[in-house]
């Protein structure tokens, strides 16, 4: 047995006075009685007069001798090294997806994947690691790998199922991720099996064990709901709703749709095992309320048992149109059913937002327009950051973005533009049609301003006449302003997250969830985003307009079908035989214990002295503090058993680097990426903390995180044909102990070709993780890429078309340009490139 | 303010039980007044007794001539004579009765007043001592349902003080009474000197004694505790004791042996032995204990 602090022993000193208090002569309170006929001194007293003799009789002393030498001992953290068996590195992975939630066993399967996963932790060796991954909508880490298994099994038994689609898969990476190559790990994967497992690293990796909780599927659930409005016909709304029965019997139940309450339709349906069925319930409402679609059975999983949809409250846009007279805008926007339009002549408008929702500039520049909410046509206030360059004659349309929500069902193939504005934006934001020399139509998103630039005279296109105009301008309106919801938008699955438009003006929104949480929702850029979407019901966002409801549903077919599959049994050997490894015990505990031991003793033995043995408080003050203190010492020291924690105020920081090993970064620019990063470390402060994660294809802890003074240069090895940044944000999320200052700096080009940034973003910035971006740009000094071909989506049969490609370079050269027709040569050409985009159209 | 005391005494329903009690007596006593108690005297009741033969100078009024028809000699009735019995009643007043709430004095002048009472309404005569160091105050015998009040507001009056000495006070008195009768020791016999040379001298006179020993709860179970300075009331002895269980447990077995040395004496010389807690009402004590072993 060793000490830790064997400084603590100078605690003993305290008997000294402990001792010297005996010495003290004893008040005795004064009493009068009939008669001392019958009292005689009892022999302590009657030897009160030497002291020794006392001390003998007196066991109280020595029981406080005793109590505060094992405190003592206890303060000087004695510990004892033992040979630890089983020095494992185990990973729990904790499946909390909906069907996790199923009662097949008793009492639901999470609870016995729970209990499962506590009795291998308890299970192991004193050596062996521990570290818990809960597979929610990120992959978090509830347990850091340690020995401290009770915090393994606190975080255990804290985790509880969600109603989440399977996100096993994000969860293993993490896992394998965070243990490295290490060949001792082990990875057990606490699930049911519903869902059918791809044949990927994650799953074939022979670390990997399966436990699979759960027996049958006897579980019906709506696998779809949606709702939309009908123009035809005597009712204003149209349900659909998809019912499946994942039962090995047929099943008879009721089905009900309600409307904020009330019943609306009602029938019983009878399935088939493993038949869909889709209903369509029309209904009359007047908007503004939240549709549920429930089934009155009872199976094994309630979460799918129950979808919920939101009916848009019948709100209008405000839109003023500004211009000097524009038929198509005036036209397109009086027809829409939502818009309330008021035309306002140029000087009328002084800027501004005025009552409106959205102000459409056309054709006039407005010297100043503010904040707000915009559509600019053919004109650029000044006040907007993008910079007009001058005019392109015919601008060849190159691309246009299909995922953004303007351009949703938008097809600019042939559209035909006669001159535009030569468009340089100065700030964030996307351009949604490109043509040669700058962007047609650009999305701006600033802080406070959201705006759709136009680039382009709408008299000198035939643009407004093609069915993409109407779509456009209502998109943006949309995109502008959520008033026009529809009600696609205010449903999202679990797990996804909540991203909506906000109305200009609103600065905080809260969501308070199904079951009571309220949250503070963050607004960037006029859009409010909550990801934490892991429990179905109705979202409420609150704002300072009013409250707006979002429907999560779980409404996924995988989910409700609880059926088990067979799980991958261990494909290689399990891991090597661990070898024994020394561990220290802590002691403490022990000394605690016997202290609290000794004191309750010494506390009763005072207690009965005072009160001669009666069950009841002694009746002078003094001795009942005296015996309160005595309780309270002991509850204090029983408290400390429990390990209290006390949260601090500090002044740290936890920063990940995360470092892009991708192809596309130079290794001048890795080199510089890394000084840069030893640069950053060496200011940082002595109680910061960071971590190293590169990414490629996947991403790698490369450095775990720690205080140490210097960092190393990156060893892992990552595939370079890809850029994963939303791995490595989630890796670095998972590794990030919650609730402190944590900060993710990317060094990387950006160029992602895999995963989705902007959810993994949106995640950090929910968990609380600010992320930095440091630019690697291209070092290159020679590039050429050639970037798409551009051909018309249809043509007649004979009719000679442009083949178009587009070529980037990064400075002006020369080049060969060769066409091929299905591996057949057509012919080649030398071109002059010019730094930037090069567009080259051949005629076929 | 003996009204106050006098009135807060008894309840009407109490007294009107004590009326229909009357004292009991093992022996038969000689009185001085004519009473309603039979004497070891013939006299001239109305109830026969015995005959006797005539002697010279009795009265001729009583000589039964159905006998002298009958036997030809003379007979003399004799007939019960009935006199009143004499109770006297010792209170200890000394400080060790001053303790217990309410105090054991006040129980004991509550219990000398319901005997006093009933007494008093059998046309006995009450006498009445209250034993200090000596017997200082006192109520000579007297009779009469009138002096019910005087007595009540006389026992009201006393207040406890001075040490015991029990064997010199009973001594005294037992020297001092003119008519022995009924005495009854009301005291909590906490003398050092002890009691059984005064009760004895009692006895000595032929009185019929009954000793009503009071006991405080607190004395019984006290609930001491701590580090104490113990002070007799009477002699301002001090002692100092740590009351824990041990010390309890000593006092417990002293008191024991202390109530039965009382009860052992009391036995032996047939002296009628009444210990009673202080926390039984007086009225139960009275009712339920002496009721047919010295009230009838």
């Amino acid at each position: 047995m060793s000490f830790l602090s064997p400084l603590a022993f100078a605690a003993f000193a305290l008997s000294l006075p402990l001792v010297l208090l005996y010495f003290l002569k004893v008040r005795r309170r004064e009493r009068r009685i009939s008669s001392l006929l019958l009292w005689d001194a009892a022999l302590r007293d009657r030897e009160a007069s030497t002291f020794f003799q006392r001390l003998q009789r007196d066991p109280l002393l020595v029981l406080q001798i005793l109590a505060l030498l094992a405190l003592t001992l206890a303060l000087a953290r004695p510990i004892v090294t033992v040979i630890g068996e089983g020095a494992r590195k185990v990973v729990v992975v904790l499946d909390v997806s909906a069907s996790m939630k199923a009662r097949d066993v008793s009492p639901s399967r999470f609870d016995v994947a729970r209990s499962d996963a506590a009795q291998l932790v308890r299970r192991l060796g004193e050596a062996a690691e521990v570290m818990v991954v809960e597979a929610g909508v990120q992959p978090t880490v509830t347990a850091a790998l340690s020995r401290d298994h009770d915090r393994a099994l606190a975080a255990i038994r804290a985790a509880y199922a969600r109603d989440l689609p399977n996100r096993l898969p994000e969860a293993l990476r993490t896992a394998r991720a965070l243990v490295g190559g290490d060949p001792r790990a082990e990875i057990h994967v606490f699930t049911d099996g519903a869902y059918q497992l791809g044949s990927t690293p994650e799953t074939t990796d022979p670390r990997v064990r399966w436990i699979g909780v759960g027996r049958r599927s006897q579980n019906v659930g709506i696998t779809n709901l949606s709702v939309r409005k009908s123009y035809t016909g005597s009712f204003d709304y149209q349900a659909f709703v998809s019912l499946v029965n994942y039962t090995p019997e047929s099943q008879t139940f009721d089905f009900s749709l309600e409307v904020d309450g009330r019943t609306l339709a009602e029938k019983s349906v009878t399935l088939e095992p493993s038949v869909r069925r889709s209903v369509v319930l029309p209904f009359t409402h007047n908007g503004g309320g939240a549709v549920a679609a429930r089934l009155h059975i009872d199976d094994d999983l309630a979460s799918d048992n129950v979808a919920w949809a939101v009916l848009p409250p019948p709100r209008k846009i405000a839109v003023t149109l500004v211009s000097p007279g524009n038929l198509f805008l005036e036209k397109v926007l009086k027809t829409d059913p939502q818009v309330a339009l008021d035309v306002k002549t140029p000087d009328q408008y002084a800027g501004g937002m005025g009552e409106a929702d959205v102000v459409v500039v056309d054709s006039t520049a407005p010297p100043r327009v503010g904040p707000g909410r915009f559509v600019f046509v053919n004109t650029v206030p000044a006040d907007v950051p993008i910079e007009v360059l001058g005019r392109i004659e015919q601008p060849t349309i190159m691309d246009w973005d299909r995922q953004h929500p303007v351009m949703r069902h938008v097809e600019f193939a042939k559209v035909a533009i006669e001159d535009a504005l030569r468009l340089r934006p100065l700030s964030a934001g996307r351009p949604l049609v490109e043509a040669v020399g700058g962007p047609l139509i650009y999305a701006l998103e600033e802080q406070d301003r959201k705006a759709v630039v136009i680039g382009f005279d709408l008299f000198k296109t035939d643009f407004p006449l093609r069915v993409a105009f109407p779509l456009i301008l209502s998109n943006t309106l949309r995109w502008l302003h959520p008033a026009a919801l529809d009600q696609s938008s205010l449903q999202v699955a679990a797990g996804q997250p909540i991203l909506l438009p906000v109305a200009h003006g609103i600065a905080s929104a809260t969501i308070t969830t199904p079951s009571g949480r309220t949250v503070k929702a963050p607004i960037t850029r006029g859009a409010v985003s909550f990801t934490e979407t892991d429990e179905v019901g109705l979202y409420t966002l609150s704002t300072v307009r009013g409250d707006l409801r979002v429907a999560v549903n779980l409404m996924d077919a995988d989910e409700s079908n609880l059926t088990p599959r067979p799980l991958p049994a261990p494909s290689g050997p399990g891991p090597q035989a661990a070898a024994p490894q020394p561990v220290q015990r802590d002691l403490w505990p022990f000394f605690v214990v016997l202290a609290i031991l000794l004191l309750a003793l010494e506390g009763l033995l005072y207690w009965r002295r005072q009160t001669g043995g009666r069950p009841v408080l002694p009746a002078g003050a003094g001795d009942r503090w005296a015996l309160a203190l005595r309780g309270s010492l002991v509850l204090l020291l029983a408290l400390t058993l429990t390990r209290p924690v006390l949260p601090r105020w500090v002044d740290r920081q936890n920063v990940v680097f995360l470092l892009d090993l991708s192809d596309s970064v130079s290794l001048a620019a890795r080199e510089r990426a890394y000084r840069f990063m030893a640069e950053s470390v060496r200011h940082l402060r002595s109680g910061d903390r960071h971590s190293v994660i590169v990414f490629g294809e996947e991403a790698v802890v490369d450095q775990p995180l720690s205080n140490r003074t210097g960092v190393d240069r990156p060893k892992a090895q990552v595939g370079g044909h890809g850029t994963n940044i939303f791995q490595a944000i989630q890796l670095a999320l998972a590794t990030l102990p919650p609730g402190h200052a944590n900060r993710i700096v990317m060094l990387t080009d950006g160029r992602q070709n895999a995963g989705n940034a902007l959810a993994g973003a949106q995640a950090a910035k929910n968990a609380g993780a600010d992320i930095y971006y440091v630019a690697a740009p291209l070092t290159f000094t020679q590039e050429v890429v050639a970037e798409s071909m551009v051909l018309p989506q249809e043509v007649k049969y004979g009719e000679p078309f442009q083949a178009k490609v587009v070529v980037w370079s990064h400075r002006d050269t020369q080049g060969r340009v060769s066409l091929f027709r299905n591996g057949e040569f057509l012919g080649s050409q030398i071109v002059r490139l010019s730094a930037g985009k090069n567009v080259f159209a051949y005629r076929q | 303010m003996p009204t106050a005391s006098r009135t807060s005494f008894f309840t009407p329903e109490f007294l009107a039980q004590l009326e229909r009690l009357s004292l009991l007596s093992r022996r038969t006593f000689r009185g001085s007044i004519k009473g309603e108690r039979r004497s070891p005297r013939r006299g001239h009741s109305v109830e026969f007794a015995d005959y006797r033969a005539y002697g010279h100078g009795d009265d001729l009024r009583y000589v039964d001539w159905n006998i002298y028809a009958r036997l030809d000699r003379l007979h003399v009735k004799l007939f019960v004579d009935e006199e009143d019995l004499c109770l006297h009643l010792l209170v200890d007043a000394s400080a060790s009765m001053g303790f217990g709430a309410p105090s054991k004095l006040h129980y004991a002048t509550r219990l000398a007043g319901a005997l006093g009472f009933v007494g008093l309404v059998n046309f006995e005569r009450v006498g009445l001592g209250i034993l200090r160091e000596r017997v200082s105050e006192g109520w000579p015998p007297t009779r009469g349902r009138s002096h019910v009040l005087p007595m009540m507001d006389f026992l009201a009056a006393v207040e406890p003080g001075g040490g015991t000495s029990l064997d010199d006070g009973l001594a005294n008195y037992a020297q001092r009474a003119r008519d022995p009768g009924l005495v009854v020791v009301i005291s909590d016999l906490l003398d050092r000197a002890g009691y059984e040379r005064g009760i004895r001298a009692l006895l000595e006179r032929r009185f019929e004694v009954h000793v009503a020993h009071l006991v405080d709860p607190e004395e019984m179970n006290p609930t001491l505790g701590g580090d104490l300075r113990l002070i007799d009331s009477e002699t301002g002895e001090v002692r100092d004791l740590t009351a824990d269980g041990e010390a309890l447990r000593a006092y417990r077995e002293r008191l024991r042996r202390f109530l039965e040395r009382a009860e052992t004496f009391c036995r032996m010389h047939e002296i009628g032995y009444h210990r009673v807690i202080t926390d039984t009402p007086v009225e139960a004590f009275v009712v339920a204990q002496l009721r047919g072993r010295m009230l009838g």
